[in-house]
């Protein structure tokens, strides 16, 4: 065919790019994984081993001479800005990993860096490529639940991630917890779905560290009103539920399953949701979901078309993060509060 | 915070842990979590913690603390998170079967003993268990009574450990004081918190002899208590103190707070001689063919198996064979979540046959005496069960139930997988597959199948 090979790297190869990136990545035919960048050399070498990748590197600046085309930044969320900027600026197009920088003004730096650049910049929020969430999506424009009043999403899991290193953990490294990492998917996807947030009041049980458990009621701009649960410590039910004054649709994040519920019938569905051409799968794995970012990404950066997660979108999510942990209120934990005067001290 | 009020404090002894530097050995647990978050909410101390995985201390990083990762057998990481050191906690251990026999739970207590000693902490709390006591006879359990037979890997690893802690007070100082909390219960707690609830959710817990029997209950904060004063008190290095609340409770009282937590009942009165029987069939059982399905009937077991991955692939193809609706509802999280609480769960509902050692404790009408840790600590236990149970009641709910209703709650799935997991009574089940196969047939031919 002839077709152009993108020399691609990927900067940082913790879990995330060892189980999603690159084996996503070495299916591809349009480009080749040309580089691996880790603080860690054995980290990467054993890596670059698995996938075949010619140059492991230690450092990004090392990159400037292989003449790269695309980068993945999947880094502790730290880095994020300092790296994309760097690759943005070098003429390289950026797919990052969520949350797209520790904040908003990071945030804004990338965007004006890929602007300068005229490059593309996408950021992995890849639940917006989950087909629950694009039928959620498609049955709120088309007016089909109605007018939206309430939303109700809960996610979370006891926490498992195979880390490789405790940066999930830091908040010098992650900028925040739960809400920066599960957060990140729910609170896009709010916005996408709904619009702004014009209220809210948000909680969670941070004591300096990162936050396990957090709470966010939220009422949008549209007039719904509803709450965002999330959990590092529980198996909570990780469906979203919007209800609109004609039907009621709930779909689940680590399956592709929808239930729809009609106000004025005892009648309800419960099915996959399809897109034409794709088949019909109650899977809806993260590797799949990581399959069609990085076709998303590379056809933009073919096609020169904006990308489904831009930076903008991005950074709008992390505008409400940020205001998020600016009016933080403890979370309620009433087991965790002091329970007795200690008697040994006044004994 | 503070330590103002105690001006009665001798020299040389730590008064109180503001300040101090603290090492907790299995901060990631149920326990160590517990006295990591007093330590920084309460205590002002400054907190390290051993950490072998990550992905385990979500709870603990709610803190500013200083997680130094590695494992207890591994010298010089224990030496390394030692340095500079106060007073340790450690409550550290490895729950499997392998590290008992291997004898990693001792190697570790004692590097960790050994780091100590060359760090010069002033004090190290070692969290035993009163089941080193092994077998108990009724009446009062003190710690200078001799210890009972005991066979289970749990048992001789505590034991081993415990013992590593005593020599080395003995023979070289080590200034380190044991407890040996009895039945810990409170929020995060597995043993006897989460799984009394999913027992009593999943099938009927055995009230052994109408659940008379002693259960020596202690909620997690009065045991943390006398962690503290464990650690703080002058005077007390090289002791042992059981810890208890203030009064045993009957079995029946103790599982009676759950169901009355989660609005059921869903406890069996039997008789000690019954179980027993069961014991022996289900021994009869594992000798026999049936071995791997009787194993197969504990869902934590089933699950575990499922998941591995050449199970999970085998498993996948197994239910592929399935008609893809029906498939779809053994995948479905949200109609999983349905059944629990549907009327034909109760109905089927199995009873959770204790085995040899928890049959034991059911029946034993031990009381164990807290009377020294009173004493010598000045140990007052605070919480009765129903307070206790009050602050766990509300993490329970928190924690994994009566969340905000999923649309499909009241969707009752046909095969019901997980009253198939539970009870597992796999030729009913088969029957009732295809008796609702045949319903599901008839139905299609009068309904469908003629126009």
């Amino acid at each position: 065919m002839g077709e152009i090979k993108y020399k691609l790297a990927v900067v940082g190869c913790g879990a995330i790019a060892e189980r999603l990136h690159l084996p996503s990545l070495a299916r591809r035919e349009d480009c080749e994984i040309a580089a691996l960048v880790d603080t860690n050399a054995a980290r990467s070498k054993a890596l670059a081993e698995q996938f075949s990748v010619t140059h492991t590197f230690t450092d990004v600046a090392a990159l400037s001479d292989l003449d790269i085309d695309a980068a993945i930044v999947a880094t502790p969320n730290n880095l994020h800005a300092a790296m994309t900027v760097n690759l943005l600026s070098a003429g390289v197009h950026v797919l990052v990993e969520k949350p797209m920088a520790m904040n908003a003004v990071e945030c804004a730096q990338m965007q004006a860096a890929a602007e300068a650049a005229a490059k593309v910049l996408a950021v992995g929020h890849i639940l917006r490529f989950a087909q629950t969430a694009r039928f959620a999506k498609w049955a709120i424009d088309t007016g089909m639940l109605g007018r939206i009043t309430s939303f109700d999403i809960r996610y979370g899991f006891v926490f498992a991630w195979p880390t490789v290193s405790d940066y999930l953990l830091r908040k010098d490294l992650s900028g925040g917890g739960v809400l920066m990492d599960l957060g990140t998917h729910c609170i896009d996807l709010l916005l996408w779905w709904l619009g702004d947030v014009a209220t809210f009041d948000y909680y969670d049980d941070s004591h300096g560290g990162v936050e396990a458990d957090c709470l966010l009621d939220a009422t949008m701009e549209c007039g719904a009103k509803g709450t965002v649960e999330l959990s590092r410590t529980r198996n909570l039910r990780s469906t979203a539920i919007i209800r609109g004054d004609k039907a009621a649709l709930e779909l689940a994040f680590a399956e592709n399953t929808v239930a729809l519920r009609f106000n004025d019938s005892a009648m309800g569905i419960t099915g996959q949701a399809t897109l034409a051409g794709e088949p019909l799968t109650t899977l809806q794995r993260t590797s799949d979901l990581v399959i069609a970012e990085h076709e998303d990404f590379f056809t933009a950066i073919k096609n020169d078309r904006p990308v489904s997660v831009s930076g903008t979108a991005a950074r709008r999510c992390m505008q409400l993060i940020d205001a998020c942990y600016a009016a933080r209120r403890p979370l309620e934990l009433p087991w965790a509060a002091v329970q007795t005067e200690p008697h040994w001290r006044t004994a | 915070m503070g330590c103002g009020a105690n001006g009665t404090a001798l020299e040389n002894s730590l008064v109180c842990l503001q300040g101090k530097t603290v090492l907790v050995t299995g901060a990631t647990g149920f326990i160590g979590g517990r006295v990591v978050e007093r330590l920084l909410l309460e205590e002002g101390a400054k907190v390290r913690a051993l950490v072998r995985n990550f992905s385990t201390a979500s709870r603990i990083a709610r803190f500013p603390l200083d997680m130094i990762h590695g494992d207890l057998t591994e010298a010089d990481k224990v030496r390394e998170a030692m340095q500079g050191c106060d007073v340790v906690f450690h409550c550290a251990h490895d729950s499997s079967n392998e590290a008992a026999l291997s004898g990693d739970a001792a190697r570790g207590t004692q590097n960790v003993c050994a780091a100590a000693l060359a760090a010069g902490v002033a004090r190290l709390v070692h969290l035993s268990t009163f089941a080193v006591h092994g077998a108990t006879s009724d009446g009062d359990l003190t710690e200078a009574m001799p210890w009972g037979q005991a066979n289970h890997p749990y048992t001789s690893a505590k034991r081993a450990t415990e013992e590593v802690v005593v020599k080395m007070t003995r023979e070289q100082n080590l200034p380190a004081v044991v407890l040996q909390p009895t039945i810990v219960y409170g929020p995060f707690c597995k043993a006897w918190t989460d799984k009394p609830v999913s027992d009593l959710q999943t099938g009927l817990v055995p009230l052994v002899d109408g659940g008379a029997g002693f259960c020596n209950a202690v909620y997690i904060d009065d045991l943390v208590d006398a962690m503290f004063l464990a650690a703080t008190r002058p005077d007390v290095s090289g002791e042992v103190f059981l810890i208890s609340g203030e009064q045993p409770v009957t079995w029946k009282q103790f599982y009676g707070a759950f169901e009355a937590t989660l609005c059921i009942e869903s406890t069996q009165v039997v008789a000690a001689s019954r179980v027993a029987q069961m014991q022996a069939a289900a021994a009869r059982e594992k000798k026999t063919l049936h071995r791997f399905i009787y194993w197969l009937r504990d869902p934590k077991v089933f699950w575990r198996i499922a998941k591995a991955p050449p199970f999970k692939l085998a498993f996948v193809a197994l239910k592929r064979l399935l008609p893809k609706e029906r498939r779809h509802q053994m995948s479905s999280r949200m109609v999983r979540a349905a059944p629990k609480h549907s009327p034909s769960a109760t109905a089927t509902k199995s009873l959770h046959v204790p085995n040899e050692t928890l049959l034991a404790l059911y029946k034993s009408r031990t009381h164990v005496r807290i009377d020294k840790a009173k004493r010598l600590l000045g140990y007052d236990p605070q919480f009765d069960l129903e307070r206790g149970m009050q602050l766990t009641s509300q993490y329970i709910h928190w924690a994994n139930h009566n969340q905000p209703h999923s649309l499909s709650e009241n969707y009752v799935d046909p095969i019901d997988t997980a009253i198939y997991l539970r009870t597992c009574r796999l030729p009913e089940w088969a029957a009732g597959v295809r008796r609702r196969r045949r319903a599901a047939t008839q139905y299609h031919l009068h309904h469908v199948g003629r126009s």
